[in-house]
């Protein structure tokens, strides 16, 4: 049965997915609606370059659009398994361009007028920063810290995810996140003053 | 702990991080918005942040 976009907006993602199985266009509005933002986001850090973000991420809904019955929830959230479509797509168009180093550097603008006002927060400044920056003040931390980080960050991967790849509590990933991201924001800001 | 007696900073980090769970990101979201304490913390490292890279 087709539903008005309105009435999808009150369903929860994995309520989404059997009518997007449906091929009902109201649902699959919802739920780019939904997740697009962010998914651009996962692909622009992963592929470094806005068109073929965008790219990635069309090819990566649309395989949804035709695969969406196929979610199974057993296996995780709606947002993980999306992002985890998004992640293969953008990993695909790395291992495509073979031979052809990825753009590093980021437009701003490309990732910001994707993201809502109210988000323009600590993340959205690192993300200012070149991959190559970032990837330095990484590696200036802990490797427990880092490690939390680039699979939040580069991976897309949520806390409760990051917690069980690594056998660790949830509190612990969380602790570590911020610990990394004020020792980020420190060696970052040394490095500019 | 903040002054409220509440600690909301790792939960803000991995908010920056996008590496809440959407029903964790809105819960903090509505914590923010009426706790004054956490809403400036988040504004604080924004605007800190945006101020050094506008000085690049």
């Amino acid at each position: 049965m087709k539903i008005r976009a309105s009435k999808a907006e009150r369903l929860a993602d994995e309520e989404l997915m059997p009518r997007i199985g449906e091929k009902d266009p109201g649902a699959f509005e919802v739920f780019y609606d939904r997740h697009g933002g962010v998914a651009y986001s996962l692909a622009y850090r992963i592929v470094g370059e806005r068109g073929a973000a965008e790219d990635v991420v069309q090819e990566a809904f649309i395989s949804i659009w035709r695969s969406g019955a196929r979610y199974d929830r057993a296996r995780g959230s709606v947002r993980s398994w999306m992002l985890g479509i998004v992640r293969n797509r953008a990993i695909d168009f790395l291992r495509s361009k073979a031979g052809r180093a990825p753009k590093l550097d980021f437009d701003d603008d490309a990732v910001l007028e994707h993201r809502p006002a109210a988000e323009l927060t600590d993340a959205e400044a690192l993300r200012r920063e070149t991959t190559h920056e970032l990837r330095g003040a990484l590696g200036e931390l802990p490797g427990e810290q880092s490690k939390v980080i680039e699979l939040a960050y580069f991976g897309g991967f949520s806390h409760s995810e990051i917690a069980k790849m690594l056998d660790v509590p949830l509190g612990t990933v969380k602790g570590r996140m911020r610990l990394g991201l004020e020792k980020i924001r420190g060696e970052l800001a040394e490095g500019f003053a | 702990m903040n002054e409220t007696g509440h600690d909301r900073r790792d939960d803000i980090a991995a908010y920056l991080l996008g590496a809440l769970e959407p029903g964790e990101a809105a819960e903090l979201e509505r914590h923010v918005a009426g706790c004054a304490e956490c809403e400036d913390e988040l504004r604080r490292r924004g605007s800190r942040r945006r101020r050094r890279c506008a000085a690049v």
